[in-house]
Formats: structure tokens, C-alpha cells, sequence
């Protein structure tokens, strides 16, 4: 919940948001990275944010060598947010950069709530200002290629039903990213070949992929059951296409889709965090896909029907207390209404396609993309492991090797493919040449 | 007289609702017409909001290039550590 309260309370804030603009430079970092970060020097600063984090998600500030001066979880009120800005730009004028160590203040809730600080490492980095040319940042999204990239609008309506103006709050107006791959969207392309102009169901994978991001509210309330302390109570859906057109060189064809899906899911009994809620989506769908020999061009699809949605637990609901003290558990939420949904999607643009399986991180596997390159590299490594075999029988010590390949894992992890195997060929000499260099005197 | 009268209102009245009704169920069939693939195209960019306020802060996504920023313009950075893309139009 965090994520969406910091958005509606902390960064909709007119005052904020203005001398955010004007006084910091704003960098959004996914929590996934904070908590596990990924390899090399970016990987390293991630890390140093990691280490004094009060929470996995949070807002903190720092300074120009990448050193927390404070973290804040939530604030006093409103004025206190602003408040919290000017306090951490008044540290930053002391402790600008490593030269001096500062320690990490970290409030539960500013300021009338602090937690301990964490003391200065003494560590600090050459940040270099941008990434290599072949060193994808993590913080980029990254999809194969083939990958049919999408945009869901959800907006509530009024009583006539009318579009709800407010677009602050995610149970009144939301927006959202859904992929579908391309292995999914070749068991579409199958059924649409199979039905031969005749109306057929459309896979489940397929319909899953569109349904799912079509609820309002924040991620937590996702009424599919497929978030941590949710379970689905009901869940049909039922998508029907049939061709209805063919593009002159016959290579494109369009097919119109019509659909109903009814999802309930809720919270799930015994959760961790007293959470409370449930939510019912009701949609009639209707819309269009147009399609190549392997590939889905472009989806757009419009669904109109009813959402209930409640979500706080008794603490939430009686409290009186300003949003910006509870940005852990949001507000609560009561929602009984008319919704309408538009959905477009077109295949990945190039800045986003990475070729291979991407990492955790964000980052694109490399050996995955280039088979042949984890090949060579793995007869290699066999090669390798054979001649330290070798040497132990024969009383060799290893040691230089070993010393040697300690680089391997870390540039490895950083998917720096030609130095680590430029460091298993030295590795590999050094054993074709049984050693000679290393009995060498010197 | 006076009965006559509110016979012939009556009669009015059910054939003003007859009409009414029929005109209804026009509208009806209209609005179950399936929409043409433009039409949704249109009614899908019609719910899209430009100008929210989360949208007003620059966020940027890289952390090497906010800390190059920060050096440059001697500013701090502003760190928000999210679970997922809320920047990036994302739920959040």
C-alpha cells in the first residue's frame, strides 16, 4: 500500500511537488533492487541506500556520493512532509558529498517519531556520471522481443453514468502497464487459425492477461487472488472472437472479441497484517485484435460494468487521523459503482526489447540470449575444472587459480561475458602450460 | 363529463409512455450495436487523463544519472523506493 499513499498524499502535494522541482533531483528506485541489489558500482550504491532502509519501500534523501541523510516512513501531517524536504536539504548543505561522514536519521514518522541512526561505513565510490554503452541500467524496463506491451485506463463512474473527475485516488481513476508474451500470444494466433472464420473461445492465458490488470484501487486489492494475502473467491471468464476481416495481402487479419468476466477475491483468512477487504469486478467486453503470422499488431478493448470494493481493517476505518501518518496502510476504501475500462496494446518498442530472458534485476541475461556463448563458456569452465583436478593429484597447488577466478562470479553478475572469459582463457593457459609460469622463479 | 375527461387523459398519458417506450428501446438497440474498431480506439483515449497530479515531478529512473545530476546542480536527491513503476503510469 505504501507506494500508492506516498503517491496520492505525499507526491500530489502541490508544495512538495514544487520544491521537488525546484530544490532535488527525484530518482524512483524499484524496492527490489534497494533490497536485493543487483551487481557493480551501481549495484554498490543501491546497497549503501540498502543498509540504513527502515522499511523495504520508503522516501529518503541523499547526497551527491549516494548517502542517505534521512529516511521517512510517514509524517505528522501534511505541513510536516514539506517540512521533512527542507529539514533534509538543510543536511545536505553540511554533508553534500563523502568528504565528511554523516550518519543516516531515520524517522517511523517526521519528526515526532525517530528510529535510530545508522552510523557512516566510511565506504564511498567513484561514481561514474552514466552507464557503459553495453551496460543496461536495471532501473529501465526490459521485455523480449515479441512482447505485446499495454495500457489499461480503469476510471468509476457516477450514478448517471458519468466519468468521476477525481484521477488522485487508484479506486477512482487508475492506470497500468500489462505485457503478454509472445508464447501467449501464439496460442491466440492458433485459435484464431483453427476457428477458420468461425466464432472460437479465446485461450485462457490470453483472456487472464487482459482481465487481471482491470480493477480499480491499489495493487494490494487485486481481485484475482494472484497477490501475497489474497485469495480468489470466484472467477469466470469467457471471451469469444471471431475474423472479421483480412488485409489485402492477407498477412494481417482483425478479429472482433466480445467477453464477460465476474472476479471476487478478498483477503485471505489468517493474513499477517489484519488487512480487510474484498473485492467484486463485473465487465462486458468488447473490442478488436488485429493479428499477423506470429505476432498480435495491436489490441484495443473497451469494458463497461459494475466494482465493489472495500478495503480497511476496524483500526483504519475508526480512525480520525490525517493520511500522512498511516502511509503504510493507506485509507480506507468504500466503492460501489459503474466502471468503464479501455485497454491498447502494441508490441514493445525497441528501446525496451532486450534479447534473452531478463534478470531479476531488470537486466537482460546475456547467456540466455546467446546460447552458444554459455556453451563455450560451460566447456570451457569443464576444461578448467579437469586441469585443477589434475594439478591436485599431481601435488600442484591451485592457489594462483583460484585467486585468479575469485573476479569470474562478480563480472559474471554484471554481465561483463568478455572479461570473464577473457579471465577463464588466463586461467586456462596457466593450466595448458602445466604451471610453467608458476614454478617459474622469479 | 368530468370522467370522460380523465379517460381521454389516461389514454394520452399510456400512448405518450408507448412512444416513450418505444424510443427507449431504440436507444437500446443503438447502444448494443457493437462499436466499430475506431470507435473503441476512441472511447479507450477518451478515458486517459494527461494532467494528474502524481504525473508533475520528473522522475528519473536511473540512480547514476540522479547522482550526476546532483553533483552537477548541487542539489540532493529525493529517493522514493517503490514496489513497482508508480512513475511510469504504473499502479501502484
Amino acid at each position: 500500500m505504501f507506494a500508492g499513499a506516498a503517491r496520492e498524499v505525499v507526491f500530489s502535494n502541490r508544495e512538495v511537488v514544487r520544491k521537488i522541482q525546484q530544490s532535488f533531483v527525484p530518482v524512483a528506485l524499484k524496492a527490489a533492487l534497494v533490497n536485493n541489489p543487483p551487481g557493480g558500482v551501481e549495484g554498490r550504491l543501491y546497497a549503501e541506500i540498502s543498509r540504513s532502509k527502515p522499511a523495504p519501500q520508503g522516501i529518503c534523501v541523499a547526497n551527491s556520493a549516494g548517502k542517505v541523510l534521512a529516511w521517512a516512513l510517514s509524517f505528522d501531517d501534511e505541513e510536516s512532509i514539506a517540512g521533512f524536504l527542507d529539514y533534509a536539504a538543510k543536511r545536505f548543505e553540511e554533508f553534500p558529498d563523502a568528504k565528511k561522514p554523516v550518519t543516516a536519521e531515520r524517522f517511523m514518522r517526521y519528526p515526532s517519531h525517530k528510529l535510530r541512526d545508522v552510523a557512516d561505513n566510511g565506504k564511498s565510490f567513484d561514481v561514474p556520471g552514466r552507464h557503459a554503452v553495453d551496460d543496461r541500467c536495471p532501473g529501465r524496463p526490459s521485455v523480449e522481443r515479441g512482447t505485446l506491451v499495454g495500457r489499461v485506463i480503469g476510471r468509476a463512474l457516477d450514478k448517471g453514468g458519468h466519468l468521476l473527475t477525481d484521477t488522485l485516488r487508484q479506486e477512482h481513476y487508475m492506470e497500468a502497464r500489462f505485457e503478454i508474451p509472445l508464447a501467449v500470444q501464439k496460442q491466440f494466433i492458433d485459435e484464431t487459425r483453427k476457428a477458420a472464420g468461425k466464432q472460437f473461445q479465446l485461450p485462457e492465458a490470453f483472456v487472464h492477461s487482459i482481465v487481471e490488470p482491470a480493477y480499480l484501487g491499489q495493487l494490494d486489492v487485486n481481485p484475482m487472488g494472484s497477490v501475497p494475502e489474497s485469495e480468489k473467491v470466484r472467477r469466470s471468464i469467457e471471451f469469444l472472437g471471431q475474423q472479421i476481416s483480412k488485409d489485402d495481402d492477407a498477412k494481417t487479419v482483425e478479429i472482433r472479441v466480445t467477453g464477460r468476466s465476474d472476479i471476487h477475491g478478498r483477503h485471505s483468512k489468517g493474513g499477517g497484517d489484519g488487512r480487510d477487504w474484498a473485492h467484486l469486478v463485473t465487465l462486458d467486453w468488447h473490442g478488436y485484435i488485429k493479428v499477423t503470422e506470429d505476432q498480435v499488431k495491436r489490441l484495443t478493448l473497451i469494458a463497461e460494468g459494475k466494482e465493489k470494493l472495500r478495503w480497511g481493517n476496524q483500526r483504519l476505518l475508526l480512525t480520525d487521523e490525517v493520511d500522512a501518518r498511516h502511509l503504510m496502510a493507506g485509507h480506507p476504501i468504500d466503492l460501489d459503482c459503474g466502471v468503464r475500462y479501455g485497454l491498447i496494446a502494441e508490441p514493445a518498442s525497441p528501446k525496451e526489447i532486450v534479447d534473452g530472458v531478463a534478470n531479476r534485476d531488470g537486466r537482460p541475461n546475456v547467456l540466455a540470449a546467446t546460447p552458444e556463448i554459455a556453451k563455450r563458456l560451460q566447456g570451457k569452465m569443464q576444461h578448467l575444472q579437469a586441469g585443477i583436478k589434475r594439478w591436485q593429484k599431481t601435488g600442484r597447488n591451485p592457489a594462483r587459480i583460484g585467486k585468479l577466478m575469485q573476479q569470474f562470479g562478480p563480472l559474471m553478475q554484471q554481465q561483463k561475458i568478455k572479461e570473464a572469459e577473457a579471465l577463464l582463457d588466463q586461467a586456462l593457459e596457466l593450466i595448458e602450460n602445466d604451471g610453467k609460469q608458476e614454478s617459474k622463479p622469479k | 363529463m368530468k370522467n370522460r375527461l380523465n379517460q381521454i387523459v389516461v389514454i394520452c398519458l399510456l400512448a405518450a409512455l408507448s412512444v416513450a417506450s418505444n424510443l427507449l428501446c431504440a436507444d437500446e438497440k443503438a447502444a448494443t450495436k457493437p462499436l466499430s474498431s475506431d470507435a473503441v480506439d476512441a472511447a479507450v483515449k477518451a478515458l486517459k487523463k494527461e494532467d494528474v497530479a502524481w504525473r508533475r515531478i520528473d522522475w528519473k529512473t536511473c540512480l547514476l544519472d540522479g547522482l550526476e545530476t546532483s553533483r552537477e546542480q548541487h542539489k540532493p536527491i529525493v529517493l522514493w523506493a517503490f514496489i513497482d513503476r508508480p512513475i511510469d503510469d504504473e499502479r501502484c
